[in-house]
């Protein structure tokens, strides 16, 4: 169902678009790098981006390195390139070779990387025939150098951006935000010892919490999509419809 | 009202208030400064009581210049740390967000605005590390200004003049800044309302004081 998001074209809206609703619905207002910061961590749980999954056959570099996708979000698989087409043919190839990706993304990865950490799944990440250890610094990936100039394939979960970064949200999402927000006010309100503030603690939290869940759901469900979830069939990890291969979707 | 209206007003309140009663005189130019003092508690006062909304008092200033200085105000002991760097008269430290906007002069890209040594943790921030962010000293340079240093701006290394929307604590200040010319003095920044507030609170003041003060004596009778 997720993969199908970006078709949707729910996710129309700028990430700042929770800031005018804050001011208009609850006459509040917040700082904008405050909001920035709220409304990322808040997506991560309220999840629903504009994702679709990606695979990329990628050569690896004399040094064992490979540039990784500018639209990557994160990583499903980094498997050999004949596994890749077996495994992952149902996915959008997305050219990377000859492509140097000059956006900047706000992904989980990038904020792993903001944050100051390198984050390194260990070489025995994923062990199994066609699947290749890896390790990740920033946006660049390191594969044993006895793969270099070998393809090979990196499956993963790609996200819609604005220009700054940001992921594009749905208007669901930007109510939610809002919400959420002005549950962050209150208490810090209520913190400061506000008159009414610790009051309305528990209606935004309430509302907020309702509106996250709202918004973690596309606005309508197509018959296709009806029909594959009346079809959904037990299997190996039981009936998984479309399993979500990583958290962030 | 012109801030020399306020103060002939209250002046005119005061006299006529004593006449018969006291000849005290007293100078506009005291009563001005007065004015000052008596806007600032009264627009806290109306903003606790939730009359009116502190933050849209806000003045702007356009184009203020950005100069590199060491970090340290202690000439002995510099930092080594160049940063941009301009002074602002002080800001009411009372407001919620004294500084509503402190960026760009298009007005496309905001500062994160910090008023102490929290400024430290913006690189750890979620989503907005990289982004720039000023740091206000809490205290008043050598001529009477406030330091404002800017940080993360590599960027934006062609960035010269600034742009800023503050509440200042005294408004006129702003005057004794080189960008004197975009203002007028014209009219008082507060509105009517506060105008009233300010020029009732005032009067009643000065005729209580001088009332008091000038109490005629009565003979001691030793009765209550």
């Amino acid at each position: 169902m997720e993969q199908r998001d970006t078709a949707r074209n729910e996710h129309t809206q700028n990430i700042r678009s929770g800031l005018p609703i804050l001011k208009t619905q609850y006459g509040l207002n917040i700082d904008e790098y405050d909001y920035l910061d709220i409304a990322v961590d808040a997506l991560r749980d309220i999840k629903h981006f504009g994702t679709t999954e990606y695979v990329s056959y990628v050569t690896v570099g004399k040094d064992g390195k490979v540039n990784l996708p500018c639209n990557i979000d994160c990583i499903d698989a980094v498997t050999t390139e004949h596994m890749g087409k077996k495994a992952y043919s149902t996915r959008v190839e997305f050219e990377v070779d000859g492509i140097i990706g000059t956006d900047s993304y706000y992904s989980f990865m990038e904020i792993i990387d903001n944050l100051g950490y390198i984050w390194s799944p260990g070489l025995g990440g994923f062990r199994g025939k066609g699947y290749i250890s890896y390790q990740l610094d920033g946006k660049t990936m390191t594969v044993d150098t006895e793969l270099a100039g070998q393809k090979i394939a990196i499956a993963y979960t790609g996200i819609i951006v604005d220009a700054e970064g940001f992921p594009t949200i749905t208007r669901k999402q930007a109510n939610a935000i809002a919400a959420i927000c002005a549950r962050i006010i209150m208490v810090k309100g209520a913190n400061l010892g506000q008159k009414g503030a610790a009051s309305m603690i528990e209606y935004y939290t309430g509302l907020s919490g309702r509106l996250k869940q709202a918004a973690s759901i596309p606005e309508d469900i197509t018959d296709n999509e009806m029909d594959e979830a009346l079809n959904a069939q037990t299997t190996f990890n039981r009936k998984s419809y479309n399993r979500p291969t990583r958290y962030s979707r | 009202m012109t801030l020399s209206q306020m103060a002939s007003a209250i002046r005119n309140h005061v006299v006529d208030g004593l006449d018969g009663i006291s000849s005290a005189s007293f100078s506009t130019e005291q009563l001005k400064d007065e004015i000052l003092l008596t806007a600032s508690s009264s627009l806290v006062t109306l903003t606790a009581q939730g009359l009116i909304d502190i933050s849209k008092f806000t003045q702007r200033i356009d184009g203020i210049k950005i100069e590199c200085k060491d970090i340290s105000s202690n000439c002995d002991v510099e930092s080594d740390i160049e940063v941009p760097h301009f002074t602002i008269p002080d800001v009411n430290r009372v407001a919620n967000t004294p500084i509503t906007y402190l960026g760009t002069m298009d007005g496309k890209l905001s500062f994160k605005v910090y008023f102490d040594r929290e400024y430290r943790f913006h690189k750890y921030r979620l989503a907005s590390s990289r982004f720039p962010f000023a740091w206000v000293s809490s205290t008043a340079n050598a001529d009477g200004m406030h330091d404002v240093f800017l940080f993360n701006v590599p960027k934006y290394n062609n960035l010269q003049f600034i742009s800023i929307d503050a509440v200042f604590d005294n408004p006129y200040e702003i005057q004794k800044t080189p960008y004197y010319e975009q203002f007028s003095q014209a009219e008082f920044y507060a509105p009517l309302y506060v105008q009233k507030e300010i020029i009732d609170k005032l009067s009643q003041q000065y005729i209580n004081y001088y009332r008091q003060l000038h109490m005629n004596p009565k003979p001691n009778t030793q009765q209550a």
